[in-house]
């Protein structure tokens, strides 16, 4: 479990908090998405989950570990898998299997095991064959794909994503979602900051962040159902809320709903 | 206008010379180097050529790339012949004289031998880099530096900053590309004017190009700490080139002949 306890951090020298008393829960085997206009705090979430960022006031509490007690942070950012925005700034190795191997090198995991986690990394976000590739000669999707790959390889317990399916295609950003629904499905907990409020329907909880405070922080449905809500936090509603609000319109009752299959249940009810 | 990606001087064939551990390599370089400032003859000059040319030929690099880094020393070269063969009104016998200049036959001679040496030395040492990749040449360095982790010196931070600066260099290269792209579009010339004219126009270039640069210097060290980097102690690695007995044969035997031209001859 990750828990933050009224956490408040502000960046030296800004003027407002770019997170204020936050709190909240991060369980094991579950997926929660995190959404919210530019600037509201979503990266900065995500470096104190992994204790990049220590809080000024309130704790971050990593499976028991507090992120601010520096003996210990290796073992929180062990524990805690970050994929960062930026993919291109996050490659470290000079071809694919090298910086894949990156993590788990840290962690003096031995060779034999190194082999085995870099291929299956690598197999898991599809990107098997290109082992020998210099990353520069990667599409950026391909790089999203690596950056994810060269966290799972470190076998975290959580792993935080920072909108890492912004570049991908279709097909990649549904791979994208079969690994997280994976990773929840083995028990990790699973932290997807993401723009796209279609893919936040798909979690178990979602937060939303406005000026880095908590606007709402439930079942998806709850906020892609709330149309002020969602206008208010500049958040765009997904295809599926716009055809639920078309119905309504048209005098059908229908619930707050935030996948197609919940629409269609609820139609057929 | 282009910005080439590809870098450093590496030639990728298939040869003995390329599947030979980068470390067997860089001694086989330093037993060479010695041999060459201990050979004082001409024999042991045309010795070292042999060896020289026999590496060139065997490692399938084109003669002229072999021979490309002479042209970055022509100038040592003729200062070194010029200092050597020049006298200024010598009392012997000389083969040229213009005025009080002239030119000395024994100092002629040991001018060639020198020009020789440092020939010989630039050819055989740049087939290092030339039939090395950058990664299995900074992975042998480390290993080669490991002992002086004792000493306090970092080895693997050092080899670790060479392995980011690999890393970043296409991609800086590009982002250049980029960036001077995008001022062409705005109606910058690279091409027009003199040299101060042409350098200024570098100017809206460099400065994003630095600021990018420093931003992420930041998100890969911030990357780097989340990925559990806390420099080379206990760190495993994925691929650490092993000497094969064929690389150890090989080093052996080489310094041996090395050894004798540097010696004898
Ligand atoms: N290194 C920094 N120094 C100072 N202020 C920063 C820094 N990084 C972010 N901020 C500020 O903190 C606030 C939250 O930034 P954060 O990056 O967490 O937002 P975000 O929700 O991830 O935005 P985006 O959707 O653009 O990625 C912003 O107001 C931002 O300007
Ligand atoms: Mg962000």
């Amino acid at each position: 479990m990750i828990v933050f306890e009224a956490v408040s951090f502000t960046y030296p020298g800004a003027a407002r908090p770019a997170i204020a008393d936050l709190t909240l829960t991060i369980a094991s085997a579950s997926l929660l998405a995190v959404v919210g206009a530019n600037g509201s705090g979503k990266s900065t979430l995500a470096r104190l989950a992994d204790g990049l960022l220590v809080p000024d006031s309130g704790r971050v509490m990593v499976d028991g570990i507090d992120t601010a007690d520096e003996q210990r942070c290796w073992d929180v950012r062990s524990r805690v898998g970050l994929v960062l925005q930026n993919p291109d700034n996050q490659i470290v190795g000079t071809v694919v299997e090298e910086d894949v191997a990156f993590g788990p090198e840290n962690l003096g995991v031995p060779r034999e095991e190194l082999r085995s986690r870099v291929s299956d990394a690598l197999a898991v976000v599809g990107l098997t064959g290109l082992e020998r590739r210099e990353p520069h000669l990667l599409s950026e999707g391909q790089k999203q794909r690596l950056a994810i790959a060269g966290a799972l390889a470190m076998r975290p317990e959580y792993l935080v994503l920072d909108e890492p399916t912004a570049m991908l295609d279709q097909r990649g950003r549904t791979d994208v979602l079969g690994v997280l629904d994976g990773l929840k499905l083995a028990g990790r907990g699973v932290v997807h900051i993401t723009q796209d409020t279609g893919e936040a329907a798909r979690a178990d909880l979602v937060l939303a962040l406005d000026a880095g405070s908590v606007a709402y922080l439930g079942h998806p449905a709850g906020l892609l159902g709330d149309a002020s809500l969602m206008a208010e936090l500049g958040l765009e509603a997904p295809p599926i809320q716009v055809i639920a609000d078309e119905l309504r319109r048209s005098g059908f009752t229908v619930p707050e709903v935030s996948t197609a299959e919940e629409l269609v249940e609820a139609l057929w009810r | 206008m282009k910005v080439p990606v590809t870098f450093g001087q590496y030639v990728p064939v298939d040869s003995p010379v390329h599947s030979l551990d980068a470390k067997a390599k860089m001694g086989l370089v330093a037993a060479f180097t010695a041999a060459l400032f201990l050979v004082d003859g001409p024999l042991g000059m045309v010795a070292a050529a042999a060896v020289v040319a026999a590496a060139v030929v065997l490692s399938r690099v084109p003669w002229r790339i072999a021979l490309r880094g002479i042209r970055a020393v022509v100038m040592i070269l003729m200062i070194t012949l010029a200092a050597h063969a020049l006298r200024w009104n010598p009392a012997t016998v000389a083969l040229v004289r213009v005025g009080p200049l002239a030119v000395d036959a024994a100092g002629l001679k040991e001018g060639l031998f020198f020009v020789v040496r440092i020939v010989l030395l630039v050819v055989g040492t740049s087939l290092l880099t030339l039939t090395t990749s950058p990664v299995a040449l900074t992975d042998g360095l480390e290993r080669i530096m490991r002992p002086l982790a004792r000493v306090r010196f970092p080895a693997s931070e050092v080899a670790m900053m060479l392995t980011i600066a690999l890393r970043f260099i296409p991609t800086t290269a590009q982002e250049a590309e980029k960036l001077i792209v995008a001022q062409t579009a705005r109606g910058a010339r690279f091409d027009a004017g003199g040299p101060i004219a042409r350098a200024r126009a570098y100017a809206p270039v460099l400065v994003p190009l630095f600021v990018n640069l420093f931003r992420r210097a930041d998100d890969l060290a911030t990357a780097m700490e989340a990925r559990c980097y806390r420099g080379g102690v206990g760190r495993t690695r994925l691929h650490e080139s092993r000497m094969r007995p064929r690389d150890w044969a090989v080093l052996c035997l080489g310094t041996l002949v090395l050894a004798l031209v540097g010696i004898t001859l």
